[in-house]
Order: C-alpha cells, then structure tokens, then sequence
C-alpha cells in the first residue's frame, strides 16, 4: 500500500533522513522507535506530504505521492500530532466536521450526524459544543483522532500521539488506537511507549541518525535485538 | 471665570471646538477604514507570495510601500498628499485628510495582521493540510479568524493612535480639534483654557476608547 525507496531529507545542512526504505502492507501495524532527533517525525511527515523529500521516492497505491494531488491524497492518508493542533477557535464538532464539509465530501448534515456519532462512540458527545482549550489532553487527542477518521483514511500517520499526555489518559488513547488497529486499519506510529509497541506491532522500525538501522517483529526487536546501537536504546528506556 | 466664559460661551466658541471634534472623529473613522482595507489588500499580497511565489511586483511594491510609510513623518506624507498629489483638485481638505491618514495607517495595519498571521501555531496549518484542506480554505477557516483575533488589541491601539495623529492635521488648514483650540487662543490671546481643554478632550476619547476595547476583548474571550 506504501512503499518508500532511497528517502533522503536535508534541512539545510541537517540530514533529517538517510537512504530510507519501508515497504507497508494494508492492515499493517508499523511502530517507529528510536531516540529523539532521529527522523521519525520528518519520516511521517514525508509521507504526508507536510514535508518534501531531498530525493526518494514515497508510493501510496503504486503511484507517488507527489503526483496526487494534495487534499486528495491527505484525505487518504490521515495524520495524528503529538500536540493534537485542534484549530482552537471552533467548537470540537466544527473541529470535526470542517474538512469533510469544505471537501465536500459529506453534507452538514451527515458530517454533523457521523461526527455525533463517533463522538459518542468515545464518549464526548456532551463536549460537542466545547473549545478545544476545555478538554483535557486525552480528550483533545481522541477528537483529533476523530477529525481525522471521519474522513475515512486507508492510512493512518500517528507522531508520538500520547507524548504530551500524562499517564491515565496515554491509557486511554492507546486503547483507542487498539480498536482502530482490530477494524483493520493500516498504521504507522510514532512512540516512545514501548509496551505499547510491543503489544501492538506487527513490525517494528528501530531508527537512530535518519536510518532504519534495524527492523523486525516486536518479539525479534524486544527480547533479540542484534544492533548495538538498539540495545543500548532499550536499555536506557528500561532504566 | 472670565476667561473660560471667553474660551467656551462667547460667540458660540464651544461650536468651534464640537465641529473640530466632529472632524478629528470623522477623519479617524474613515482612515481607520481605509487603513484597514488597505491592511488586508497588503497582508494577502504578502501571503500570497509567500505561499504561492506569486506576483513578485506586486511583493516588493507592497514592501516598499510598508517601509516608505513607516519610514517617514506623517505629517511630510499628508503635506506631500494635499500640495502635490491634490495640488489642483477640488476635493474637500477632510477626503484629502481621510485619504493622507488612511494611507499612513495601511502600513501600520498591515504590519498588524501580518505579526497576527504569524503568532497563529504553525501546528495548525499543518492540520489543516493534513485533513487535505486546500491554502485558501486554510487560510479563510482556519487561519484569518484566529489572526483576526490575534490582531484585535493592537487594532485598538492603532486607532488610538490615529486619532492623536490626527492633530496635526491642522497644518494643511482642517479644522479638527487641536486647529479649533489653537483658533480660540488666537482670538482670546489666552492660551491656557482652549489648550487644556482640548488635551482633555483627546484624554476623554483615547480613555474612552481604550476602556470599551478592553471590555470587548475580555467579552470576546469568554465566548
């Protein structure tokens, strides 16, 4: 579904990515880990498109993401920030309902309708009316999650989605994205929760200085790890 | 007592001063008018080069009309305003005052909304291009509203401003507050009360002004 080959990013003088090269199936659950400054971020938001790469190629469907165009291909692949960036002058159901509304995807009606509807399927629907700057940080990422399913993506993109939480509502977001993941969706996370990821992961990416340095199932990454580099990175999560 | 009766009552002095604040009032209005549309004309000519290195010409000319505006005395640009520009019309001296001091505070708003554009989280235009919002549609729904807001207080001070600012238009001969004070003085060779109460006058409005500005945004922000 995603196939990224010889991705390479400068900032500058910062090489952000090195040479990356990640195939994703449908369905697939992708967890990146691996220190901070390492590219993990700039590596989801490469395939968003929020960034371009130096050279590389990204394939969503056999095609290259920069041939889409962009509101049709972020429709498709669907991206959760660390700090939730719910446009803060909107209710949380404007919040949800604008993109599908102005993309003319759905009406008012039916976007304020299935917008209700997932909002009580997490139990906000009596914080509809609400600002952003009401909600609680776990509360704020769930409407995130939500602004961002309702335009039915095939994938999802989460940059450390519980990395600004404090622990009971990480509990709660990482359970959410539990019954995501079971309806079959495809994802790519970004996390320093490694419970999560091993519990989670079909495959996990171990990155460290904008490379894929190690790869593989979340069993092979945790308990057998080979490259130095990711044994001293556990290691120093463990302490 | 005399004096002040001299100063307010006799020949009907006070008229004087309320047609002066009349025009101090109307010519503060309509710039803030003109400043404001102007502001916005500049801030989309910026940002869309910006985003979309567009219309190059059109940049620089906004810039050099920020940088000339900002870099100059007000009271040069409304002098080169009614003798040059308006040398030979017949246009009213208050159009021309409104027109002077609008363009004057296009500049100054522009610089407003542009640092109001900037203060707005980048992390929300990244939302917005992650729900695959178009720029425009980012910048209408997302953006401008929050800038807007962003950029209220110091619109405030603007007209504020402006309306002091407005006192020298007296030297291209409208007679707007301080002229009408200064035009009583002459008369009753006394220039005590004319000037004072004119200051106080200007203190009134600017108090004035800047305590309803503070109860709409206090007002707004609850909302």
């Amino acid at each position: 579904m995603l196939e990224i080959k010889n991705l390479v990013k400068h900032f500058d003088k910062v090489k952000a990515l090195e040479d990356i090269n990640l195939t994703v199936q449908k369905g697939e659950k992708i967890v990146i880990i691996g220190p901070s400054g390492c590219g993990k971020s700039t590596l989801l938001r490469c395939i968003n498109l929020l960034e371009t790469p130096t050279s590389g190629i990204i394939k969503y469907r056999d095609v290259e993401t920069k041939k889409y165009k962009r509101d049709v291909l972020c429709q498709k692949i669907g991206m959760i920030f660390q700090n939730y960036n719910l446009f803060n002058h909107l209710t949380i159901i404007k919040n949800i309902t604008l993109a599908p509304i102005k993309l003319k995807i759905m009406t008012k009606e039916e976007a304020y309708k299935k917008a209700m509807k997932m909002l009580k399927l997490m139990k906000l629907e009596d914080k509809a009316g609400n600002y952003p700057r009401e909600l609680s940080g776990g509360e704020k990422q769930r409407v995130a999650i939500i602004r961002s399913l309702i335009l039915s993506p095939e994938i999802i993109l989460l940059d450390e989605p519980t990395g600004a939480l404090d622990p009971e509502n990480i509990k709660d977001v990482l359970e959410i994205l539990k019954d995501i993941a079971k309806d079959g969706m495809t994802m790519i996370v970004v996390t320093h929760e490694m419970n999560f990821a091993r519990e989670f992961a079909d495959r996990v990416e171990f990155m460290d200085k904008g490379m894929i340095v190690e790869e593989g199932t979340s069993k092979a990454i945790f308990d057998h790890p080979k490259n130095e580099r990711l044994k001293e990175f556990l290691n120093k999560i463990k302490s | 007592m005399t004096e002040l009766y001299k100063t307010l009552i006799y020949d009907q002095r006070y008229l004087l001063i309320l047609n002066g604040l009349k025009n101090t009032i109307i010519i503060t209005i309509g710039a803030l008018i003109i400043g404001i549309a102007i502001g916005i004309l500049i801030t989309i000519v910026q940002n869309n080069y910006k985003a979309n290195k567009k219309n190059k010409l059109l940049y620089y000319l906004a810039n050099l009309y920020v940088k000339i505006i900002r870099g100059t005395p007000v009271l040069l640009q409304l002098m080169i305003i009614y003798y040059i520009i308006f040398k030979s019309s017949d246009i009213s001296i208050i159009i021309i005052g409104i027109i002077a001091f609008g363009i004057n505070s296009g500049a100054y708003v522009s610089e407003i909304f542009r640092t109001g554009i900037e203060a707005v989280d980048k992390g929300q235009m990244e939302a917005g291009r992650s729900l695959g919002l178009k720029y425009r549609q980012i910048m209408n729904y997302i953006i401008l509203p929050q800038a807007f807001k962003i950029s209220l207080p110091a619109l405030g001070n603007e007209f504020v401003t402006l309306i002091k600012e407005t006192s020298v238009a007296g030297y291209i001969g409208i007679i707007e507050l301080t002229k009408s004070g200064d035009i009583i003085a002459s008369r009753t060779y006394n220039y005590f009360f004319p000037l004072i109460i004119t200051a106080l006058i200007y203190l009134v409005l600017t108090l004035g002004i800047t305590k309803l500005l503070k109860k709409l945004e206090k007002g707004d922000s609850n909302a």
